[in-house]
């Protein structure tokens, strides 16, 4: 690890100016990403931006139709929060999926979001809610907010606050292991309330996660695992690598999607 | 547990010792600058930045070394025809594999160490690499050394006495049999990944002209040996300690180029130099297992009796040659054949081949379990080819009791065992019977299950001779040192147990020494499955031999007859009369008689004992499921029946097979060395792209015991640490392919990814017309 700056700002706005005025500096959420990537040698930011002094960017809350996630809020805490369970059991089974439990226990919400890590959970997550990224200047469709790999619509000094997940009808994950990292070589939400249905690939795009539409026109007929039978997914412009190749990807997809759909269903 | 782990307590607390717990004072940091490149001319190396950067003391080149006189640390057994390149600590004018150290920073801090290596400057001409052991010996591979044509680092004919004559022998079965099962598999290269990595600290004395070097080994003894010569020194000029160690396989006995350099570089500046390898660092700089591709031809007769085995396997030993290396591909490789079965004629012919990967070393097994494997695909595809039964083709050609003792065609001879039972037991235990009942119950669910039959027969021992030292240190206690090493194992649940027992006093009087150079115990390391064996061996020697003398000196001491003197329990005792002398009293009249000349020595025993070969054997069964739609394999149910003679402590020996099947399942189904074929670069050089096995992974073990004691050692042991990694590869793999139907798996190699059985599984599907 090289030398940086620590800061540990006590507001969102104290913690937006410094990333303003620090080219290379980096927000510190859970750190589970960004902590081994600088101890590697492999980012070497100048600035670290800890939020975690801020107040109110933790904690779970139902607010009318959505529930609201603080950004620093960690994945075990959504796990076992009983809003989330009640309210979307998916989401709550997407996050006690993620990592293990030491992760679980430090990393966070917008951590991940932030990252939007090609194989990361939260990001199928949110596309597969129709969820909202809510920074301290605006709020982001999920639609409009991954970008591609590794790159969302955030601004260099917007700092996400919160997310907010619509409640939703139906929901399943489905999360398919690449077997030595244990992060989604496939992960599939799927999604139904009312007319939306919403099917998002995490693992396997070229760009990060994605949606299926020609899935979703499926199940808008009947939201039934069947409605999937004889439905693929190409190939091109999905990952390959000596995890698994495309093929094999976009087949999982299929495989995955029907599984989620069966889970949402059961 | 009647019997618990007495280290398991400080261990699982964090209260061990290992190599990075044991700072030595005034200590500095070594960081070492690696190739990044597979093949490459060093065409410049440029240390000045480096040397005045913060913290620095010195940065060590392969010059340093050569001036040091130390100019290489290869060693290997010596077979004809070997050829063995000099192996520099630090490179030299070529890197031949990702990882190579090429030159190393000493600073105050590790920090300050790896600051400064990045302002080393190294110019390097790319070479043409080969990684694969199949490319390497293709005309047009890149030649890796002058001395070595077409990469051949050996070329071994195998254990028999004429192996010309012995070949066509075999080539004229084969030739003429009814049925010939051929494979060609692979052993995929491995990583060891050691729970604690590797580390070394150097120190020097000026004083006494004496070296320590504190190292995560398996056995001090053989690697001071070792050590001593590449340094140039005399033996006693060397002191080894090891103390704790997390885990070792076998990665952790040879001398790796790091060592030297600590040492030279303490000496140089006068103060304790220590290196700690990270994760990152230790894919790339530990010694690497298996990396071998087998064909094997059997011959059979119409009834499915086995005539004639042919053996060809091919070894990658890396870039330069490891330990034993080549040792272990060829001479511990062929002596596991014919394993449990009766084949009369054997021939066996091993190339090792040098490509741009890290040197092979010896990893859990060490050519046992590719020996194994070979054989147990072997036996199924036979049965495949012949359509008789799997379970009763290998029974039809178990080598019954009554012919043991037996000679083996590559020159083993078995001394105990009882093959058949063992085999039956296993079956009844996996109920292999009730099989076809559970398969169609899992077919109704959409899975396709598979069950998997490995027998295997491994040798333990490697190198027969061992110490142990039984002493006084005063007080009423006996300490027992010895130089096998404990890298996980639990010697101090084993051990000191035997001492005790046969002293009839408490363990807690016994204590247990280990990991020093300085008590004086030769031996060769905890390899080969052989510590309990040998080492109880010796315990058991230098007990009786302490005992020994300490009639004559009781006898001395209450002036009594010789003959009349016996011990039980503690006590000396006359018979006859009511006088006795305790043990603790003995041993301080010995020291007062010795002192006074009036005995030879005192009643501190140090004894080496030579053991021969003893042969682990057993039947495991592997039973899985496998969903087609993704090729995700669920081990349901796992049995294994052994015979490792007698047992000593069964949680220990539980605890190494359910290890040693664990390793054996990852090696079967998913971790994979993987390098670029194109650079060189190793593509898994971390865990987020090597697959190791969970404990989730897992499936429930049945461990069945049964025990035949070996008749070679006074124990009745045979070796377990590497019994459940040589068995579990094959029953691994054979039931993934039973589980798929059809040919469609006939030919699947390790690992056996999910995306491997599920095109395998599309292609069965496509063959039954579904």
């Amino acid at each position: 690890m090289y030398a940086f700056k620590f800061h540990r700002p006590e507001t969102v706005r104290q913690a937006s100016n410094l990333l303003a005025k620090n080219e290379d500096a980096k927000i510190l959420a859970g750190g589970h990403t960004l902590v081994p990537t600088m101890k590697l040698r492999l980012a070497s930011p100048s600035d670290l931006i800890d939020l975690s002094q801020i107040e109110g960017l933790t904690g779970i809350e139902l607010k009318g139709r959505s529930i609201s996630i603080g950004a620093m809020t960690r994945h075990f805490e959504v796990a076992n929060s009983p809003i989330v369970q009640e309210n979307v059991p998916a989401l709550a089974h997407l996050a006690g999926v993620i990592g293990d439990p030491a992760v679980r226990h430090r990393g966070t919400i917008g951590g991940s979001v932030a990252n939007n890590d090609p194989t990361a959970d939260y990001p199928a997550g949110c596309l597969g809610t129709g969820a909202t990224i809510v920074t301290n200047k605006r709020k982001i469709k999920a639609d409009d907010f991954f970008v591609g790999m590794f790159e969302t619509a955030l601004e260099t000094d917007e700092i996400i606050v919160r997310v907010m997940f619509p409640l939703v009808n139906k929901a399943g994950y489905e999360k398919f292991r690449n077997q030595a990292s244990r992060y989604a070589l496939v992960g599939v939400f799927v999604s139904k309330r009312g007319s939306d249905i919403r099917v998002a690939v995490t693992g396997a795009g070229g760009s990060g996660v994605f949606r299926v539409t020609a899935f979703e026109e499926a199940l808008k007929k009947r939201f039934s695992p069947k409605s999937l039978d004889g439905l693929t997914v190409s190939p091109d412009g999905l990952n390959g690598d000596i995890h698994g190749s495309a093929e094999y990807r976009a087949h999982l997809i299929g495989v995955m999607a029907k599984r989620a759909v069966a889970r949402a269903t059961a | 547990m009647k019997q618990p782990r007495v280290e398991d307590d400080a261990l699982t607390r964090g209260a061990g010792r290992f190599l990075d717990d044991a700072p030595q004072p005034g200590e500095l940091h070594a960081y070492f600058l690696r190739s990044p490149h597979a093949h490459a001319k060093v065409s410049s190396l440029d240390v000045e930045s480096a040397r005045t950067a913060p913290g620095v003391l010195a940065v060590l080149t392969a010059a340093d070394m050569k001036a040091a006189n130390i100019t290489s640390i290869a060693r290997h057994v010596p077979m004809p025809g070997l050829v063995i390149p000099l192996r520099p600590p630090l490179a030299d004018e070529r890197v031949l594999h990702i990882g190579q150290p090429v030159a190393a920073v000493i600073a105050e801090t590790a920090r300050q160490a790896r600051d400064a290596a990045e302002m080393i400057n190294v110019e390097y001409d790319v070479l043409p690499s080969v990684v694969d052991v199949r490319q390497a010996i293709k005309p047009g591979a890149p030649q890796l050394w002058p001395e070595a044509p077409n990469n051949i680092n050996v070329d071994w004919p195998g254990p028999a006495a004429d192996p010309a004559a012995n070949a066509a022998e075999v080539e004229q079965i084969i030739a003429n049999a009814a049925h010939v099962a051929r494979i060609t598999v692979v052993n995929q290269r491995l990583i060891v990944a050691s729970m604690e990595t590797r580390g070394a600290t150097g120190s020097y004395d000026a004083a006494s002209d004496r070296y320590t070097l504190r190292v995560c080994s398996q056995g001090v003894s053989p690697l001071r040996d070792v050590m001593a010569s590449v340094m140039g020194l005399k033996k006693e000029q060397l002191r080894l300690i090891t103390e704790d160690v997390g885990g070792a396989f076998g990665m952790k006995s040879p001398a790796y180029p790091e060592y030297p350099v600590v040492l030279l570089a303490a000496k140089k500046l006068g103060r304790p130099v220590h290196w700690m390898s990270d994760r990152s660092e230790a894919f790339i700089s530990d010694n690497q297992g298996r990396d071998a591709v087998t064909e094997g031809a059997l011959a059979l007769d119409d009834k499915g009796h086995f005539l004639a085995l042919r053996v060809r396997h091919l070894a990658n030993v890396g870039g330069f040659l490891s330990v034993a290396g080549a040792n272990l591909a060829t001479v511990l490789f062929a002596k596991c054949f014919p394993q449990m079965y009766r084949i009369p004629k054997i021939d066996i012919g091993v190339r090792c081949v040098f490509t741009n990967t890290l040197p092979l070393g010896p990893y859990r097994g060490a050519g046992r379990p590719e020996s194994n494997y070979a054989m147990e695909r072997l036996v199924e595809e036979a049965a495949r080819i012949t359509g008789i039964d799997r379970a009763k083709l290998r029974r039809r050609n178990l080598i019954p009791r009554s012919a043991i003792p037996f000679r083996t065609e590559v020159g083993t001879l078995y001394d105990s065992g009882d093959f058949p039972v063992v085999y039956d037991k296993a079956l009844a235990q996996a109920d292999y019977a009730g099989f076809n009942k559970r398969r169609r119950e899992s077919t109704k669910r959409g899975r396709w299950r598979g069950i998997g039959i490995s027998c295997f027969l491994e040798h333990s021992g490697g190198s027969p001779t061992e110490g142990a030292l039984v002493a006084f240190p005063g007080g009423n206690v006996v300490s027992l040192g010895l130089n096998v090493q404990s890298t996980g194992q639990g010697h101090a649940s084993v051990f000191p147990q035997l001492v005790a027992q046969r002293l009839g006093i408490p363990s807690e009087q016994v204590i247990h020494r280990h990991g020093d150079t300085d008590m004086g115990i030769e031996g060769a390391a905890s390899v080969a499955s052989r510590s309990a064996m040998t080492a109880g061996s010796a315990t058991f020697r230098a007990t009786e031999a302490m005992l020994a003398k300490g009639v004559v000196v009781v006898a001395k001491a209450l002036d009594v007859a010789q003959d009349k003197v016996s011990y039980r329990d503690g006590y000396f005792e006359v018979a006859s009369t009511n006088h006795r002398l305790s043990l603790f009293d003995a041993a301080s009249r010995a020291k007062e008689m010795f002192a006074r000349g009036e005995i030879a020595e005192t009643l501190d025993t140090n004894i080496t004992v030579d053991t021969p070969l003893s042969f682990p054997n057993g039947c495991h069964v592997a039973e899985l499921e496998i969903d087609p739609d993704t090729g995700v394999i669920t081990t349901l149910n796992y049995t294994a029946v052994d015979d490792n003679g007698t047992v000593l402590h069964p949680a220990i020996l539980y605890g190494q097979l359910h290890g040693g099947i664990a390793q054996g399942m990852g090696q079967a189904l998913m971790e994979f060395a993987h390098y670029d074929s194109e650079n060189g670069q190793l593509v898994t050089g971390s865990f987020q792209d090597y697959a190791l096995p969970r404990a989730e992974d897992m499936p429930p073990i049945h461990v069945g015991v049964h025990a035949v004691p070996a008749t070679t050692n006074p124990l009745g042991v045979k070796g377990v640490g590497e019994a459940g990694t040589t068995a579990s590869i094959a029953a691994f793999m054979n039931a993934v392919m039973d589980a798929i139907p059809g040919d469609a798996a006939a030919t699947l190699d390790m690992p056996a990814t999910q995306e491997k059985v599920w095109a395998a599984c599309q292609k069965a599907k496509a063959a039954q017309g579904k």
